[in-house]
């Protein structure tokens, strides 16, 4: 269980700890503060992971969010993450990793053998090769190649893990908190301003954690340290760490993924695993840092292989020299600093190989590099080593042969900006030449500031300064009064880079994408196949289209298609960079959001007795509403309906109707007001009455019915559907507050303010008599039908009563404030027991309202005028309303239009709402159709199906027979046209 | 006397959630209405108002104090005045509110339509933030602020007392609010400390 590339001292870990872990169910040991990738380094562990499509043997090749190689699995069962980067993943005791995309082993994986076609595999291959025969793509081809696609897998079982979300403020969102954040974050602290500082890692520093930069006289670690913990003493800052800003919204909105309990080996159950949260910000600086690309050269991608930035991660950081003498491929100064830590380490530095001829050493004070071979104008042409690399060969600037034999081939081809966050608008970074490098452009998102590497900044003296100059700027653009800041003394060393991509005269495939397998190869034939343009490229090639999303590659690639098309750099551009920066998983967009709590679910004031009756329920909207009461020995759900509808009809039913919605109405023009919103008349509506109302659309189409009673002066309470409970109450503030200003009128919602039931039947008004207190007479001769006024009940309770019926039988609505709608339920049904009253749902009342002939949602269906529904007449002639001008264009009056009649099964077949009408012997085709059914019900009452619906020219056919006609269930059923009021059409029943 | 009698329920079946830094009770005993000035009436309402409940209508996103009685602006010519009563017959009637508005008012008693819930400890802001878009710490939304937002698609109106903060929201989806505060609670506080 040793660590046999762990340096003995230094780095940033702590080897009082010693941490357990697998990969590949290998056991071994690390520190905390390693990540898995550092930890797998340190015990010598190359092999990591399988390309994506030739599954060539890989190892780590970053240390951070650019990793293209090393992913992997982490835990077991339903909490599996696939393509997690090792590189970012934190060591805790306990860790399960595993390799993906390999099978059986990682060593010897059977598709490996994909290399050897890959002459056959390049840009475009599936496109072409699959062409023939055609039946075969959606059968044979595209489930072969899907199911050797794509890396790691999901479980297939619901996330047991907690996720969460949240919003936070600022003044300032310090994105990245290396040495230019952390500065910038100082100097705005001083100011008072409130600040927000987010950071990838678990520890502030960026960049400096992994190099053995001074700031200010000390180690950069250190600095950064001392930085926290001053910045911890401000109250108006806050620092997030382990926390990814990975989109920039419009507004000053970003979103950053905080990472709560990753890290940790036994996180309580209760503690969310990640938290979503969206920032509002007045001003943001973009201290992103950059990331480093490698070159392109034969056979570069074997396992040790890696960037000169993450070599001196690992060895500054984490204390790993994963080699025994290591290479240095560079274009760029920043490679010589990886030969300077390393030799500093004691660990042998082979050879420095720089791409330029006139590469000057730089200066790193008290560094002796002299015994470091250099070559100049050198390029590596091929690599050798099955799993891990064993040796390169190179041309020296004379183009001469040279091999030398290394485990560690550290690669710079110069650095990124880390621009993406930039581009979130929709704008696309500028090329520098100077830097050699895509920098942001000047089109950035409001308020955004960019310092740093991230600007193209590469010194830390220049970042310290940014980063200063940039949060004074907010403060002052915020009014805040900006304190001079003194800079630290740092590195101020000069960034010379050659653009240096790709090495003509490699042997063996040349990979720019590591994660999806592209090669220069495969960018030769985009070129040659006319796929230049950048976003063209992208899609043929499937570069930057992997995980990483091309953080390592696509700058390369653009560098390659640039000289292959003779193109600048600043021509070719790039491809635009979409959020997120990183993935985030779906399940911390979610959050709270899951299973049964995906939205809210309002409850009707019965609904806890309801439960307790056994009730089925249904949604409504987001109610949720008792469908029907089943009893033992039922058959099935049409048994506890029938028995409901004839309970009803014989004795006394109660239903809740709380959903339905309820508009308080006040004000001097209160009924001026509703005579524009109803098509008939409100006006003459006395008080303690109600009346039916038909509203219209401004199309002249209906809008939605409901009653509407008087209860004072100028006051009315209004009901609505269920479904337009909403949308209605809108529709009223916009007429009150745009279209009529001027009248004296308001409204507010009622609905959650009343638990109310429906009481139908013969007996019901027997039955309220016990309920409401004795003093209100509630005679047919003193509150008779549509009737409505305030009572009390139970000894003094205050309520609303309202005579109203959709059942067709004696009715009455009963309302109380919502605190006593679960008593009150429980008071009708005791007081009701002599009469045998029946709760009952929403489908015993759908039965009762058809066979009454009442429209109802599937008739006001937004196609269907007042004369469609036979309701004509109640447009009054002698006012204007919303609707009345354009409900009296010819085409909404042609007498050829579908109109609301009533349906009868001839035989005892049960309908289908959504049949269409065809008269016999016709072909079931649209063209044919005169008409569709909108509701259906089997009638107890009337022992047979039944159903309304819109028939051309329905009045005049009664009495004929057509066919209903249901493709999508397979019914044609004869029926018989008749009256939609099916049941007591005089109304007898109601007024008694 | 009637042979039945209606009993109140509320719709937290516990009444209060507590954690170590936060305790989340639930108002029975707040009756509310909502006053909307008529037309022209802003001035005269205003008057009267003060004088009856000694208090000054609020401007917009504000609210004004005084005992048991709070009003908040909800809309624009539109406020919620409220009254806690530790017994029901303390609260002052519907009618009584109705009666001395009605000149300059619409006056629609919403006691329950809304669920009242009070937040306070130490865990509040830290709760909040995970629930409410807008920022509610004391540099923005001081004491005496009272918006209306949407919290977890539910509209809902939050005051901030000088011990606590109030929401209103919506009585039927009450449970669901009450759900989304309970699991924001326990990811800031960890778990409940009255259930075992």
């Amino acid at each position: 269980m040793s660590q046999p590339y762990r340096l003995e001292r230094g780095g940033l870990i702590d080897r009082s700890q010693t941490t357990r872990f697998t990969f590949d169910g290998e056991s071994l040991c690390g520190h905390p503060g390693d990540t898995l990738a550092s930890a797998l380094l340190a015990n010598g562990t190359r092999l990591v992971g399988r390309s994506f499509k030739y599954h060539r043997p890989r190892g780590i090749m970053t240390s951070g969010v650019d990793e293209p190689n090393g992913l992997v699995e982490v835990s077991e069962g339903p909490a599996r993450d696939p393509n997690t980067p090792a590189t970012t993943l934190e060591l805790y005791d306990g860790l399960c990793a595993t390799s993906q995309n390999r099978y059986p082993s990682l060593k010897h994986d059977w598709l490996s053998v994909n290399r050897y076609f890959s002459a056959f595999l390049g840009a475009g291959f599936y496109y072409k090769t699959f062409m023939w025969p055609a039946g075969f793509w959606e059968k044979v081809y595209e489930p072969i190649i899907r199911r050797a696609a794509g890396l790691g897998a999901l479980s297939g079982e619901a996330d047991p893990s907690e996720y969460d979300k949240g919003f936070l403020h600022c003044d300032l969102l310090i994105i990245g908190a290396g040495p230019a954040g952390l500065i910038a974050a100082q100097t705005a602290a001083e100011s008072g301003a409130e600040v927000i500082l987010v950071d990838n890692g678990p520890a502030v520093g960026g960049r400096l954690l992994g190099e053995t930069l001074e700031v200010d006289g000390q180690p950069g670690a250190q600095w950064a340290n001392h930085v926290s913990d001053t910045l911890a003493q401000y109250p108006n800052v806050r620092v997030l760490t382990r926390a990814t800003l990975f989109s920039v919204y419009d507004g000053g909105l970003y979103a950053a993924l905080e990472r709560l309990s990753d890290h940790l080996a036994d996180p309580p159950a209760w503690a969310p695993r990640q938290r979503l949260w969206r920032i509002r910000a007045k001003r943001s600086i973009l201290a992103a840092g950059s990331l480093e690309r490698p070159i392109a050269f034969g056979n570069n991608d074997r396992p040790g292989i890696m960037l000169a930035g993450a070599a001196r991660t690992y060895l500054n950081q984490f204390a790993v020299a994963p080699t025994d003498g290591l290479v240095i491929f560079t274009n760029n100064d920043s490679g010589w600093r990886t030969a300077h830590d390393y030799v500093n380490a004691g660990v042998r530095v082979k050879a420095i190989l720089d791409t330029r001829f006139d590469a000057v050493a730089p200066d790193y004070k008290g560094t002796d590099l002299r015994g470091v071979p250099v070559v100049r104008g050198a390029r590596v042409v091929n690599t050798r080593g099955r799993h891990a690399l064993r040796r390169i060969t190179y041309l020296d600037g004379d183009r001469r042969r040279h091999r030398i034999s290394t485990d560690l081939l550290a690669v710079s081809g110069g650095w990124n900006p880390v621009v993406h966050l930039t581009c979130h608008h929709g704008t696309k970074p500028t090329w520098n030449a100077q830097s050699a490098a895509f920098v942001p452009s000047n089109a950035l998102p409001p308020g955004m500031h960019v310092v740093g590497a991230a600007a193209g900044e590469f010194s830390t003296a220049g970042a310290l300064v940014q980063g200063v100059r940039a949060s004074q700027i907010a403060m002052d653009a915020l009014g805040y009064s900006s304190r001079e800041q003194p800079v630290p003394v740092a590195e101020d060393g000069a960034y010379r880079a050659q653009t240096f991509w790709y090495v003509r005269e490699s042997a063996g495939p040349a990979f720019i994408d590591f994660q999806n397998d592209v090669s220069t190869k495969d960018l030769g034939i985009a070129n040659q196949e006319g796929f230049r343009a950048i976003e063209h490229l992208k899609r043929y090639t499937t570069l930057g289209m992997a995980t990483d999303q091309g953080k390592t590659s696509n700058v390369v690639a653009i560098g390659i298609m640039s000289e292959l098309t003779g193109q600048s750099m600043a021509d070719t551009g790039t491809t635009i960079f979409r959020p997120p920066y990183t993935g985030v998983p779906i399940a911390a967009f979610a959050g709270r959001s899951r299973g049964s709590h995906f939205r809210p679910v309002r409850y009707t004031p019965s609904h806890q007795w309801a439960l307790e009756q056994g009730a089925v329920f249904t949604e409504a909207g987001l109610w949720l509403r008792a469908q029907w009461f089943p009893l033992e020995g039922d058959d099935d759900w049409r048994d506890a309906v029938n028995r409901e509808v004839l309970g009803v009809r014989r004795s006394v039913g109660v239903c809740d109707v709380t959903t339905l919605g309820k508009i308080d109405i006040q004000g001097r023009d209160a009924a001026e007001f509703l005579d524009r919103v109803y098509a008939n008349n409100f006006a003459t509506l006395k008080l303690g009455r109600a009346r039916y109302g038909l509203m219209l659309r401004e199309d002249g189409l209906v809008m939605d019915d409901g009653t509407c009673a008087r209860l004072g002066e100028y006051q009315y309470v209004m009901t609505t559907t269920t479904a337009n409970a909403v949308p209605v109450a809108r529709h009223l503030e916009f007429c009150r507050q745009v279209l009529w200003p001027t009248l004296d009128v308001q409204t507010i919602s009622v609905t959650e303010q009343w638990a109310q039931y429906a009481v139908a039947g013969p007996h019901a008004r027997d039955l309220l008599r016990k309920i409401i207190d004795t003093q209100y007479d509630i005679s047919h001769e003193v509150f008779p039908y549509m009737a409505a006024g305030e009572v009390t009940l139970c000894g003094g309770v205050p309520g609303r009563l309202f005579r109203l019926s959709f059942s067709g039988e004696l009715g009455y609505e009963i309302a109380v404030p919502a605190r006593y709608g679960d008593a009150l339920i429980r008071a009708l049904m005791a007081a009701g027991e002599e009469f045998d009253v029946v709760p009952y749902g929403t489908e015993a009342l759908s039965v009762m309202r058809i066979e009454k002939g009442h429209p109802a949602g599937a008739e006001l269906n937004g196609t269907t005028t007042a004369g469609d529904l036979g309701m004509g007449r109640l447009v009054a002639a002698h006012k204007d309303c919303i609707g009345k001008i354009m409900s009296t264009r010819p085409g909404l009056n042609d007498a050829d239009r579908p109109t609301l009649v009533g349906l009868r099964a001839v035989s005892d077949q049960y309908l289908t709402a959504g049949s269409h009408f065809l008269r016999t012997g016709q072909s079931a085709s649209a063209r044919n159709s005169e008409g569709y059914m909108t509701s259906v019900a089997y009638s107890p009452t009337l022992r047979a199906s039944i159903g309304l619906g819109m028939l051309a020219r329905g009045p005049d056919r009664m009495g004929e027979r057509l066919r209903a006609v249901d493709l999508v269930r397979e019914k044609d059923i004869e029926v018989e046209v008749v009256s939609p009021h099916f049941y007591d059409p005089e109304g007898g029943r109601l007024r008694v | 006397m009637s042979e039945y009698s209606l009993y109140a329920t509320a719709v937290m079946a516990t009444g209060t959630m507590q954690w170590e830094p936060l305790t989340v009770s639930e108002l029975n005993h707040r009756s509310l209405w909502s006053i909307a000035a008529r037309l022209g009436d802003r001035d005269a309402l205003a008057t009267t108002f003060q004088s009856h409940f000694g208090l000054s209508l609020p401007n917009v996103q504000a609210a004004t104090l005084s005992g048991p009685l709070c009003v908040r602006w909800s809309a624009p010519q539109q406020w919620f005045l409220s009254v806690d009563a530790h017994e029901r017959g303390d609260r002052p009637s519907i009618a009584d509110v109705t009666t001395t508005l009605s000149d300059y008012a619409s006056v629609t008693e919403q006691s329950d339509g809304w669920m009242a819930l009070s937040i306070a400890g130490d865990a509040t802001l830290a709760t909040l933030e995970l629930l409410c878009p807008v920022d509610l710490s004391p540099r923005t939304f001081p004491i005496r602020k009272s918006i209306r937002t949407v919290v977890e698609h539910l509209g809902v109106q939050i005051t901030r007392l000088p011990d606590a903060f109030e929401i209103l929201t919506p009585r039927s989806s009450g449970r669901s609010f009450v759900h989304a505060l309970e699991t924001a609670a326990t990811s800031v506080c960890g778990p409940r400390t009255d259930q075992s």
